[in-house]
């Protein structure tokens, strides 16, 4: 038991060390580590709250990371979560410490980037940046009064004459143009339990929504009374010109309320709440689309409104002839970013250009719809020298100044240096059979070999020569003479069944006609046409027959033990007057008659 | 005596029957062969397929692209294209700038003349000068097409007819001579025989149910849907060989590899397959 149980010890210590090591090993092996920061919305009002998230993955102990720009805003609550995931061997330790901060004023600020130190090396993060505007003014639209806990009549908030529940919707910008998102936002301002929120958006023809990230949750002041809030955005695109009347939009949920019926069990203490249907609805909006302008518009402009730029990277700046480059354009920016175009890069002489596929990534740049394509290809130059790289490039509107405006990337130039297997050039070998010196055949130009012009250039393919049915016959006809033969095998083989049977069909009539020939008392012709006659009729080989014989060849053919046992009797009574020396009597006229009774009988009684 | 003399005349009928019936056979096999033969050399040759396909090659040496191409398409049109039709078609429209329809028939001309090494060269050619990258297929399936793509159909069923013929000539003989040699010959050419006949109808399905396709426009965009208000997918250049698989109205779907399908206009892509 004691041997059990210090074995079991054991496992358990290799089991946890295991783990352990497992665990450790991305901080003990230096492992990839990276920190990030993000926050759940860009703009906030003072009073209101909104979340920022570290994430640091790679790294599970340590001091906590530094994010400067922290000081200008008062952390109101602070909560961390530590995951580890084990994927094909690899262990990934992501920890995110998530603050809730509150502006202390106005103005645009910038959070981090922060830093940490993995290995002796400083990795630093990205930068978040925070628009803080003055506090949020009263709603405008018409709240809903909250039920009371009897479920019609209104409740009182506990805000006294403040409502507990209201909902808000803004637009980013009363004007846009056609295909240009704007942000709609609908927040969701609340004082009381709510739950199972079911948003309604205004339905209106020639708009379009778009749910733009997940709903941000956070705490704010409006009129000096606290909430807390949800705030949902849109991506709003019209796409057509014109004015449009957005009507309110809606949002339905549940309340908690106390129980009905009064005494102790009204305190939320004992759980006597239930939820009541709730719905409350925003203010209308107005937005006008006014038409792009004719003046000025590019060629290759395709409808793409917004703030975009672009740029291109080639890395590396020097190949060797054959080898490749990547030329990397990027687009990027806030506006209607589904329609950055997949440039096309021209021709260039000289060079090989395979095109990637284009990569894009969507999300809100700086509080408002945007995202990023990129565009890859790699060149492969063929000949040593200096390969300019074509500009290319975009237009799109801008409506902040309301002018077109074109991109352009800017120029870039690839040098190639010869290569390994120079082209066009010719290089030293050895023979190897030889060992001398011998100049590689070079490749100097490149083209197709030319137009055939043989004899039999029109000679049609074998199966258009043939056509389908002469197929068809060379195909089966090869087969034909085995199944002949087959068929005649078959064929012969029946005749001769039927031969045999026609034989012992005929047996009777052959051995009555034999039997009136015969002399009268012709003993030995008698036994000699019976025993024919027997032979034929049971399909025997022709010759003598004796008794016994007769008998059993009887009984296997089918005739019954009488018949049998007569003709065994005749043969004998035959054989005796043949052979035993008893002709001297001969044949009566009984027995030939008898005979041939009993050849009938046997006829008869033989099957087949 | 009746009886085993039947017997003696049974034995000798069947077997000097079944030669005569082979012989017969034989015969008029070999005498409808000849009279095909026959017919095909005293048919009074038609000339102008061939005028018109000396004046083509005559035009593309002049570089009349033009003209080549419609003298050739006309014997595309005729029913008289070839291998080499297909292929000096293709050097004509590689040669008027048209590199989709190039590899196209270049890929029509392999069917007929699959190891010409002239046709072999051009369509390497050819097809690095497409600007997309062509993506790698593997696997067994596509190993046996690239194998049996060695073969012509007409290679494949002269060789299927052959064996055919040999297969059945060695059971008829093994049939009547019942020899050890006979045996062994027929069973060595069952062995050539059942994975020959299997592999005819694999190269009668690979070119019955030859799905490829080319882009044969300069620029195609492969959308979600077959609608042009449906996103761009991807865009694919003119020379690149894509799988067809279905139509509907005038757009086909078709797939570039395992990642890349969508719609495409149908007057974009182009079959390879020259059976209906």
């Amino acid at each position: 038991m004691k041997r059990r149980a210090f074995r079991r010890g054991w496992i358990a210590v290799a089991v946890w060390a295991f783990l352990m090591a497992g665990a450790s090993a991305p901080c003990a092996l230096g492992a990839d580590v990276s920190i990030g920061l993000s926050v759940d919305r860009s703009q906030v009002a003072m009073g209101e709250t909104f979340t920022l998230t570290v994430s640091v993955t790679g790294q599970m102990r340590g001091g906590r990371p530094d994010v400067p720009g922290l000081e200008e805003f008062q952390i109101l609550g602070q909560s961390s979560s530590n995951r580890v995931q084990l994927i094909n061997g690899q262990m990934s330790v992501q920890t995110a410490t998530s603050y809730t901060l509150a502006p202390r004023r106005e103005g645009t600020f910038t959070l981090g980037p922060a830093a940490l130190t993995s290995g002796g090396a400083a990795v630093p993060s990205n930068a978040v940046t925070i628009t803080v505007e003055p506090m949020a003014v009263p709603p405008q639209g018409q709240p809903a009064p909250v039920p009371a806990p009897g479920g019609q009549s209104p409740a009182p908030s506990p805000q006294g004459n403040k409502e507990a529940i209201f909902l808000e919707s803004s637009l980013s910008s009363p004007e846009a143009y056609p295909g240009q998102e704007i942000l709609y936002k609908l927040t969701l301002y609340f004082s009381r339990n709510i739950g199972d929120l079911d948003p309604e958006l205004p339905q209106v023809s020639g708009l379009a929504f778009r749910q733009i990230g997940k709903p941000a949750q956070f705490s704010t002041t409006v009129n000096g009374a606290g909430y807390n809030a949800v705030e949902l955005s849109f991506g709003l695109t019209a796409q057509a010109p014109g004015d449009y009347a957005l009507p309110a939009a809606r949002m339905r949920m549940n309340v908690v309320v106390a129980g009905r019926g009064g005494g102790i069990f009204d305190d939320p203490f004992f759980g006597m709440t239930r939820a009541v249907p709730h719905e409350v609805e925003s203010q209308p909006l107005q937005l006008t689309v006014k038409p792009f302008p004719e003046q000025g518009r590019p060629a290759d402009f395709g409808g793409l409104v917004g703030d975009f730029a672009i740029s291109a990277a080639l890395r590396p700046g020097a190949v060797k002839a054959g080898e490749s480059a990547t030329l990397a354009v990027t687009l990027s920016g806030k506006g209607n970013a589904r329609l950055l175009p997949d440039l096309k890069l021209p021709d260039i002489p000289g060079v090989k250009v395979y095109g990637d596929q284009p990569v894009f990534e969507e999300g809100l740049v700086s509080g408002a719809p945007g995202g990023k394509k990129t565009l890859r290809w790699a060149l492969v130059p063929q000949n040593p020298g200096t390969v300019e790289i074509p500009v290319v490039g975009v237009s799109f509107f801008d409506p902040a100044g309301g002018v077109y405006k074109t991109l352009r990337t800017d120029p870039l130039a690839l040098t190639v240096e010869p290569g390994t297997a120079p082209q066009g050039a010719a290089a030293a070998v050895e023979d190897p059979g030889t060992g001398r010196k011998k100049t590689e055949v070079a490749v100097t130009g490149q083209d197709i070999l030319p137009v055939k012009e043989p004899p039999d250039a029109l000679r049609p393919p074998l199966a258009a020569r043939l056509g389908l049915s002469a197929i068809l016959v060379l195909f089966g006809a090869p087969a034909l003479p085995l199944l002949a033969g087959l068929g005649a095998r078959a064929v012969m083989r029946r005749r001769g069944r039927d031969n045999g049977a026609s034989l012992r069909k005929k047996a009777l009539a052959m051995f009555n006609k034999t039997r009136r020939a015969l002399r009268s008392g012709d003993a030995e012709g008698l036994h000699k046409a019976f025993c024919a006659f027997l032979n034929q009729r049971l399909g025997r080989p022709g010759g003598g027959l004796g008794p016994a014989e007769a008998r059993d060849a009887l009984l296997a053919a089918g005739a019954d033990a009488e018949t049998a046992k007569e003709t065994e009797a005749l043969l004998a009574r035959l054989d005796a007057l043949v052979f035993a020396g008893a002709a001297a009597g001969g044949v009566s006229g009984d027995m030939a008659e008898e005979a041939e009774r009993l050849a009938r009988r046997v006829d008869k009684a033989v099957k087949g | 005596m009746t009886m085993a003399g039947e017997q003696r005349v049974g034995k000798r009928t069947p077997r000097a029957a079944g030669f005569a019936f082979l012989a017969a056979l034989a015969l008029a096999w070999a005498a409808a062969a000849l009279a095909a033969q026959e017919t095909e050399q005293t048919a009074p040759p038609d000339e102008s397929p061939h005028a018109r396909f000396f004046e083509a090659g005559k035009a593309y040496r002049a570089q009349d692209f033009e003209k080549a191409r419609e003298l050739y398409g006309f014997l595309v049109q005729e029913g008289a294209a070839t291998g080499a039709v297909w292929y000096n078609l293709g050097n004509t429209l590689y040669r008027a700038g048209d590199l989709g329809r190039a590899v196209l028939c270049y890929e029509r001309a392999r069917l007929f003349i699959p190891r010409d090494p002239d046709l072999d060269f051009n369509l390497r050619y050819v097809k690095d000068q497409r600007a997309d990258a062509e993506p790698k297929e593997t696997g067994a399936a596509q190993w046996l097409t690239d194998w049996l793509a060695c073969a012509s159909g007409s290679e494949v069923l002269a060789a299927v007819l052959v064996v055919n013929a040999l297969f059945f000539a060695a059971l008829a003989v093994q049939f009547w001579a019942r020899k050890e040699w006979t045996y062994t010959l027929a069973l060595a050419l069952a062995i050539v025989w059942a994975p020959g006949l299997a592999l005819g109808g694999v190269k009668w399905r690979i070119l019955a149910d030859d799905n490829r396709g080319v882009v044969v426009a300069r620029e195609l965009e492969v959308r979600a849907g077959p609608d042009p208000q449906d996103k761009v997918l991807f865009t694919l250049h003119a020379g690149s060989m894509v799988t067809w698989e279905r139509n509907e109205g005038d757009w086909r779907l078709i797939r570039f590899s395992e990642e890349r399908r969508g719609w495409a206009p149908a007057a974009g892509v182009e079959l390879v397959r020259l059976l209906r």
